[in-house]
C-alpha cells in the first residue's frame, strides 16, 4: 500500500481508531500493529508476507538460541552467523543473483568461454533491504550483548514489521524501537499534532517536489543526446531534489504516522543539502543506513582506530557496499566509489569531522565561504546523482560529458509547457529550502510559527491545497526498489 | 506509598482521552476547512473554455438532438476522433454521420454509458474500442473520465461503478490542478496547442485541425509490450449492453481500431487475443485487425491518430465494409 493512495487514506483512520481503542492493552495494540502491517505489505503482494515472516522468525529464534547458549561465545557466534547468512542469502537471491549471473556470463564471454548461468525470473520484494537490515541489527546487537533478548514474540514481530517504516525505513535499531512495544503508550496531543505536520510536510516533498520533478527528469534522462547542457543541468538538479523529496518525504510520513501511534522513530535526514562538505553530507543523508554501516561494518573492521591505509580501505568498503545496497547495477557501485573518492581528500587531510554542527548555527546567514562550500558540495552531490539515476554507466558518462560542454549552455531546449512545470517545481523547492534554513537548528523542519492561530492555519491549509493539487495516481517511491 | 486508584486512572487514561477528543475535533475542523477551500477553488476557477474534452457535450448533444435522422455513429476513443473524414462517409452513404469518439482514457464504460442510451432505432454503430480497454482497469477510465464527469455537472455520475468512483476520486486533484494551470497559463502569452482543443473538431466531430500540420510524426521502436490482464468482468458488461442495443434495432459493427504498423507488431499477442474474444460474441461484422493496420507514416503523434491521408483511406475502407454488408439506404 502506498502512503499516497486512497487506500491509505482509509486505512490510517481505521487503524488509528482501533489502536487507541485498545489503549489499555498494549499487547493487543502490538497484535493489531502486526496484523495491519501485514495487510499494508500484503496489499502490494501477499506472497512476500511469508518472506518477512520467515526473516522475522529466524531473527527471533536466533535471539532465543543465543540466550540459551549464553555461556558459549562460539555457539553464539555460530547462531549469529547462521542468521546473518540466511538473511543475506534471501536478499542475495532476490536482489543480486541475476546481477552476478549476468556479469559472470559477460566475463566468461570476454574470456572466450561459454558459461550459460541461468537467470531467475523473480520479483524484487518491496523494501527487502530495509527490513532485512533491521532484523540483522537485532541479531548482531544480541550477539554483542548490547540489548536483551526479545521474548515477546508479538512485540518482536511488531518491531520488524511496523508498517510506517517497513518498506523504506528509517532502518530502526532494536534498542530504540523494540522497547517501545513493551510498554503502554498513551496518546499525546502535541506529539500527534507534530506527527500530522510531519506527514503534511512529507507529502509536500513527495507529491509537489519529487513527483513534479520526475516529469522533467524522466523526459530528459530518456533522451539524453537530444538535450543541451542547460537542460541536462536542470534535470540533474531537479533529480537531486526529486530523490531528496521522495526519500526524505517518505521518512517524514513514516515518522509522522508513527507519532500518531505514540511511537518515536529516528531522524533519517538532517538537512543534507546544507552540508559544507561530503563528509557532512553523509552524516545528514539517510542517517539510519549510514549509521548501520558504521556500527556493523566500519567499526568491526577497525573503524578509524587502525593504520591509515586500513582506514582508507574501510572507507572504500563502506561506500562501495552502500552503493551496492541500493541495487544490483554498476551505476550504484560507481556512485559509491565516486563518493569515496570525494571523501578521500577530507580523510587524508584529517578534515572529515570539520563540520559537525549545522551551518550558521547562531547566525542568520552563512558567510560567503560557507555559501560557496554548500554550493560546491551540492554540485558534487548532483553529479553523483546523475550516475545514480542513469540507466547504465555509458549513459552516466555521456550525460556528465554533455553537462560539462560549456559551448552547449544555451537556453534549455525544453518546451514552454515543461518549463512551466520546472517553474512550479522551483517554487516548491524555494519553500523547502526556506523552511529547512529557517528551522535548521530546530528538531522539526516544518513548523509555521505565526502569532495568530488563523494565520498558522492559513499556512498549513495553503501547503495542504498545494499538495492536493499536485497529487497524481500511482506515483511510487524511488527507494521501494532498494 | 499506594497512589489512590482514582488518581492513577486519571493520570493514565483521562488526559489521553481529553487529548484525543481535542485532536479529533481539530483534525475534523482542519479537514472540513480544507474541503471547503478545495470546493471554493473548484467553483471559482474556470475549466479550459477551449478544452478538448468539452467536445463530449457537443457530440452527445448531436446524438440526443430531437428529431435527428438515423445516422452512422462512430464510437471509440481518440482513434475514432482522429480516424475519419466523416463528410466523405456521409456523402457516400447519403445519411448523417456523427463521430462520437473522443478520448480512450475516458474509459470504455463511461463512453458506452454516456452514448448508448442516445442511440436510436435505425442507427448504425461503428464501434471501435481501443485494445487497452479490454485489459487492466482502462475500461473504467483515468483523468479524462473525471474531467468529463465534472464537466457534465455530475449528471453522468449516476452511471459510475465503484471502480470509476475510485478513479474519479484519484483524478479529482488533477482536474482541479488543470483549472489552476489554465488560469495561470491562459494569462501568459504562450502559443496554444491547435490540435488538442475544442476548436480542432469539424461539425461531424472529427479532429481535423492537424490535417494541415506537419509538426509531429509518430514513431515507436519495435518492442513487445503487454497490455495487462484481460478484463473479463467488463467484457461481459459490454456484451450485455450491446445485446440491449441490438434489441432496440441498432445495427452494430465492431470495427477494430486503426493502428500503426509498429504498434501492431508490438502489441500483436494482445490484439490477436482480443480479436479471438470478440469473435466469440454474437456480433458478426468483425474485420480482421490486420486489415486496419496502416503504415506509420499515416499517423500524426500517436499510433492511433491518423493524418488526413490516413483518415481518408480509413473512411474509404469503412465505406467498403458498410456497402458490403448492405447498410446503404
Amino acid at each position: 500500500m502506498l502512503f499516497n493512495s486512497i487506500e491509505f487514506l482509509i486505512f490510517l483512520p481505521i487503524v488509528f481508531t482501533l489502536y487507541w481503542a485498545m489503549a489499555k492493552h498494549y499487547h493487543w495494540q502490538n497484535l493489531l500493529v502486526v496484523v495491519v502491517s501485514y495487510l499494508f505489505y500484503g496489499w502490494w503482494d501477499w506472497r512476500f508476507l511469508l518472506l518477512i515472516a520467515f526473516t522475522t522468525l529466524c531473527s527471533y529464534l536466533s535471539g532465543l538460541m543465543m540466550q540459551r547458549h549464553a555461556a558459549s561465545r562460539t555457539k553464539r557466534k555460530i547462531i549469529c552467523a547462521a542468521n546473518i547468512t540466511i538473511n543475506l542469502a534471501i536478499l542475495g537471491i532476490f536482489k543480486y543473483y541475476n546481477f552476478f549471473a549476468d556479469n559472470f556470463d559477460a566475463l566468461m564471454t570476454d574470456l572466450g568461454l561459454h558459461a550459460d548461468v541461468p537467470t531467475l525470473n523473480l520479483i524484487l520484494p518491496v523494501g527487502i533491504s530495509f527490513y532485512t537490515f533491521q532484523a540483522l541489527s537485532y541479531t548482531i546487537d544480541v550477539y554483542r550483548g548490547k540489548i536483551a533478548v526479545a521474548k515477546d514474540v508479538v512485540a518482536f514481530f511488531a518491531f520488524v514489521t511496523f508498517f510506517p517504516q517497513l518498506v523504506a525505513g528509517p532502518i530502526e535499531r532494536a534498542s530504540n524501537l523494540y522497547p517501545q512495544f513493551l510498554k503502554p503508550r498513551s496518546f499525546d496531543y502535541e506529539r500527534a499534532v507534530s506527527g500530522c505536520k510531519m506527514i503534511l510536510w512529507g507529502f509536500f516533498k513527495k507529491i509537489v517536489i519529487a513527483d513534479s520533478a520526475a516529469v522533467i527528469v524522466n523526459m530528459v534522462f530518456a533522451d539524453v543526446p537530444h538535450h543541451n547542457a542547460a537542460s541536462l543541468w536542470i534535470a540533474a538538479i531537479l533529480f537531486s531534489f526529486q530523490i531528496y523529496g521522495d526519500f526524505s518525504g517518505y521518512s517524514d510520513i513514516a515518522i509522522g504516522v508513527s507519532r500518531l501511534f505514540g511511537i518515536s522513530l529516528m531522524r533519517n535526514f538532517n538537512l543534507p543539502y546544507l552540508s559544507r562538505d561530503i563528509a557532512e553530507f553523509w552524516r545528514r543523508w539517510h542517517i539510519s543506513l549510514t549509521t548501520w554501516f558504521r556500527d556493523y561494518i566500519y567499526i568491526p573492521l577497525g573503524g578509524s582506530r587502525v593504520s591509515r591505509w586500513k582506514v582508507v580501505r574501510n572507507v572504500w568498503i563502506i561506500f562501495l557496499v552502500s552503493g551496492f545496497w541500493h541495487g544490483a547495477n554498476w551505476t550504484f557501485i560507481i556512485w559509491g566509489a565516486y563518493h569515496a573518492l570525494l571523501f578521500m581528500p577530507l580523510l587524508l587531510l584529517g578534515k572529515n569531522r570539520r563540520h559537525t554542527g549545522i551551518v550558521a548555527e547562531r547566525r542568520g546567514r552563512p558567510t560567503a565561504s560557507e555559501a560557496a562550500q554548500m554550493l560546491v558540495t551540492f554540485l558534487l552531490v548532483t553529479i553523483g546523482w546523475v550516475i545514480f539515476r542513469a540507466a547504465d554507466i555509458s549513459q552516466a558518462a555521456d550525460y556528465i560529458v554533455r553537462m560539462c560542454n560549456i559551448t552547449d549552455l544555451n537556453m534549455p531546449d525544453i518546451s514552454k509547457k515543461n518549463l512551466f512545470y520546472v517553474l512550479e517545481c522551483v517554487m516548491a523547492i524555494v519553500l523547502l529550502l526556506y523552511e529547512e534554513w529557517k528551522h535548521r537548528t530546530a528538531p522539526e523542519a516544518f513548523d509555521i510559527r505565526l502569532p495568530a492561530r488563523p494565520m498558522r492555519w492559513a499556512g498549513y491549509l495553503a501547503v495542504s491545497v498545494w499538495t492536493f493539487l499536485f497529487y497524481s495516481v500511482g506515483q511510487t517511491f524511488i527507494y521501494f526498489q532498494f | 506509598m499506594d497512589v489512590p486508584l482514582l488518581f492513577r486512572r486519571t493520570d493514565v487514561y483521562l488526559f489521553p482521552i481529553l487529548d484525543m477528543k481535542r485532536f479529533l475535533k481539530m483534525a475534523a475542523l482542519f479537514i472540513a476547512v480544507l474541503m471547503l477551500a478545495l470546493v471554493a477553488l473548484a467553483i471559482a476557477l474556470p475549466y479550459n473554455r477551449n478544452g478538448f474534452l468539452r467536445e463530449q457535450a457537443v457530440k452527445m448533444r448531436m446524438l440526443s438532438c430531437h428529431g435527428r435522422k438515423a445516422a452512422v455513429v462512430l464510437l471509440g476513443g481518440s482513434n475514432v476522433a482522429f480516424g475519419y473524414d466523416s463528410e466523405l462517409i456521409s456523402d457516400s452513404m447519403n445519411m448523417p454521420v456523427i463521430n462520437a469518439g473522443l478520448h480512450a482514457s475516458a474509459g470504455l464504460k463511461y463512453i458506452i454509458d454516456d452514448c448508448f442510451p442516445r442511440l436510436r432505432t435505425g442507427d448504425i454503430l461503428v464501434f471501435s474500442p481501443e485494445y487497452g480497454h479490454f485489459f487492466g482497469k482502462m475500461a473504467y477510465g483515468e483523468a479524462p473520465m473525471a474531467d468529463l464527469v465534472y464537466l457534465s455537472g455530475m449528471a453522468t455520475a449516476g452511471n459510475l461503478n465503484w471502480r470509476q468512483w475510485y478513479a474519479l476520486l484519484n483524478n479529482t486533484p488533477k482536474y482541479l490542478r488543470s483549472k489552476v494551470e489554465y488560469t495561470f497559463l491562459n494569462a501568459l502569452p504562450m502559443a496554444k496547442d491547435p490540435v488538442y482543443c475544442l476548436s480542432a473538431f469539424n461539425r461531424y466531430g472529427d479532429v481535423t485541425a492537424h490535417w494541415k500540420l506537419d509538426d509531429k510524426r509518430f514513431s515507436e521502436p519495435l518492442t513487445t509490450s503487454k497490455l495487462g490482464e484481460w478484463n473479463s468482468d467488463f467484457f461481459g458488461y459490454l456484451i450485455g449492453k450491446m445485446e440491449k442495443l441490438r434489441a432496440r434495432g441498432i445495427r452494430i459493427i465492431v470495427y477494430p481500431p486503426i493502428l500503426a504498423q509498429t504498434a501492431y507488431h508490438n502489441k500483436r499477442l494482445d490484439i490477436e487475443f482480443t480479436d479471438s474474444m470478440l469473435r466469440t460474441t454474437p456480433f458478426p461484422y468483425i474485420v480482421e485487425p490486420r486489415t486496419v493496420v496502416y503504415p506509420d507514416s499515416f499517423f500524426y503523434d500517436t499510433e492511433y491518430h491518423l493524418r488526413k491521408v490516413g483518415a481518408e483511406r480509413h473512411s474509404r475502407d469503412l465505406l467498403k465494409i458498410l456497402h458490403r454488408i448492405g447498410t446503404r439506404r
